[in-house]
């Protein structure tokens, strides 16, 4: 095996890690459309991590919107007081 | 949780196949002999005891925000390791398995423990999980398998390797009796299964029915 | 290649060599998301458009990139990497662009990316065996994709069917279901002699 297969290996896998915790990231920040509301599933059984049909993978989105929301209020209820 | 807890939960209460229905692809597919079920369980084990070890061991070195990407190239490596080993060194194993070896990977057992178990204890405990999950993965194809290819074919095969060919025909020679040929072949697949999980849901009931008889009794 | 040989290999895919009931791939969205026909039809042509977009990428990589390198044994790392990565970003374009759709089909993709059949399909298609080029790799998926999307509806009308059926308690969802699967797989063996 020559260098230049190696590096393009390299490359490659690298780079699709690289696409795929872009586009999980991504996708994870993007919030759902309106009026539109996943069922919730406490899925036992499947044990999907990426899933975000499943109410576990959910959390951490829904706890950013709480601290966001708490932050808004927060700084509403300052603007009132000044 | 102690150490035989631990490893007696994989076989029994959270059984990947009869209990939690996961990955049943290679369950329906490779189980047309013994031999085939028994390379795949072993091939299954060795994944997820190496990924369960791997991950527990580099869980603290890896940013959340790659962690699952992560994951998946751990378990897509060595899922490519077995798949060279077996064809280099069990070409036989490797043609029957086919596509369910590199398939290894999207087995949602293998990811869900590494995320699930491995990924928050030590190296002990997951191997021990590890293990006893592999062992009632192997043990459920097995049992499908040893149904599947002695009522469909009347033989057990239990080991090919070039020459050496361990295979039981339990039909006697001149003897007037046909197998059950469709058992073999892709309906039968689904039927067995299908069947076999009847029966442990109706054991499971009777279980059931016993111990609260037994706890309206001592009470 | 002919138009026929393409026709050909699309009912090849749909029919004689369905990926479900005789290839076996595919059984958790098929046993999971089959409780009510129209989840069924959703979750079909969600697999459509991503086995579809999926496979053309992967092959395009392999044909382009692993098989001139001779990278071959990278196959496994590399396409499952292209698909989850593909499913994210088309769950996120869908979210952005048409809330409509999301609605429809949206909570089925992040199910496909376990989903066994789409790896399957794109390790099938570059069998060197196969020889396929691109017009025949195209035909093959989305032969397979209809049969995927044909089957799993048929099959949640049939289990419509089965809730209100008198089955005995032991073999009620599960069991019975896979029992029902058995004898659809033996009428889809009839197709064997079609071509």
């Amino acid at each position: 095996m020559d260098t230049s297969s190696i590096i393009i290996m390299t490359l490659v896998v690298f780079g699709l890690v690289g696409f795929y915790a872009i586009g999980l990231y991504f996708n994870k920040k993007t919030p759902l459309p309106e009026e539109c509301e996943l069922p919730s599933l406490k899925c036992e059984h499947c044990t999907s991590v990426t899933c975000s049909y499943s109410e576990k993978n959910r959390v951490s989105i829904i706890k950013k919107d709480i601290k966001e929301s708490l932050k808004n209020n927060k700084s509403r209820e300052g603007a009132l007081n000044e | 949780m102690n150490k035989k807890q631990n490893f007696l939960k994989g076989i029994f209460t959270e059984n990947p196949v009869f209990i939690l229905l996961l990955g049943l692809c290679p369950v329906l597919g490779v189980t047309s002999t013994l031999f085939g079920a028994l390379g795949m369980g072993v091939a299954f084990t060795s994944v997820l005891l190496l990924s369960n070890i791997i991950i527990s061991l580099i869980k603290n070195l890896i940013p959340n925000e790659i962690r699952i990407p992560s994951y998946i190239v751990v378990i897509a490596t060595l899922v490519t390791i077995v798949q060279l080993v077996m064809q280099g060194y069990l070409p036989e194993l490797y043609d029957q398995l086919g596509i369910f070896i590199p398939l290894i990977v999207v087995n949602c057992i293998i990811l869900g423990r590494a995320e699930a178990f491995a990924s928050k204890n030590n190296v002990i405990d997951s191997t021990i999980d590890a293990l006893g999950m592999g062992a009632g993965y192997t043990i459920a194809i097995a049992l499908l398998a040893f149904f599947r290819e002695l009522l469909g074919s009347g033989t057990l095969t239990i080991f090919i390797y070039g020459d050496i060919n361990i295979k039981f025909n339990l039909i006697p020679d001149g003897a007037s009796f046909e197998p059950i040929t469709i058992l073999v072949a892709a309906p039968g697949a689904f039927i067995t299964l299908g069947l076999l999980l009847g029966v442990i849901n109706a054991i499971k009931m009777k279980r059931e029915e016993k111990n609260k008889s037994k706890a309206t009794a001592n009470s | 290649m002919s138009i026929a040989n393409l026709i050909v290999l699309v009912i090849q895919g749909m029919l004689i060599q369905n990926v479900i009931l005789t290839l076996f791939l595919g059984i958790c969205p098929f046993m999971g998301v089959s409780k009510k026909s129209q989840s069924a039809i959703g979750m079909g042509l969600a697999v459509i458009f991503v086995m579809v977009l999926s496979s053309t990428i992967t092959f395009a990589i392999n044909d382009l990139i692993l098989e001139p390198r001779e990278l071959g044994y990278l196959q496994t790392i590399v396409f499952i990497l292209v698909i989850s990565g593909v499913v994210q970003f088309v769950e996120m374009f869908v979210k952005k662009t048409a809330p409509y759709i999301y609605k429809m089909l949206g909570i089925y993709l992040p199910l496909i990316t376990t989903n066994c059949a789409i790896l399957g399909l794109a390790l099938i298609i570059v069998k060197p065996e196969l020889e396929y080029g691109y017009a025949e790799m195209l035909a093959y998926t989305i032969g397979t994709a209809l049969g995927f999307t044909l089957v799993i509806y048929i099959f949640s009308t049939i289990r419509e069917r089965l809730e209100n059926a008198n089955v005995p308690k032991a073999f009620k969802g599960a069991p019975i279901a896979l029992i029902t699967a058995g004898i659809m797989s033996i009428i889809f063996i009839g197709f064997a002699g079609l071509v």
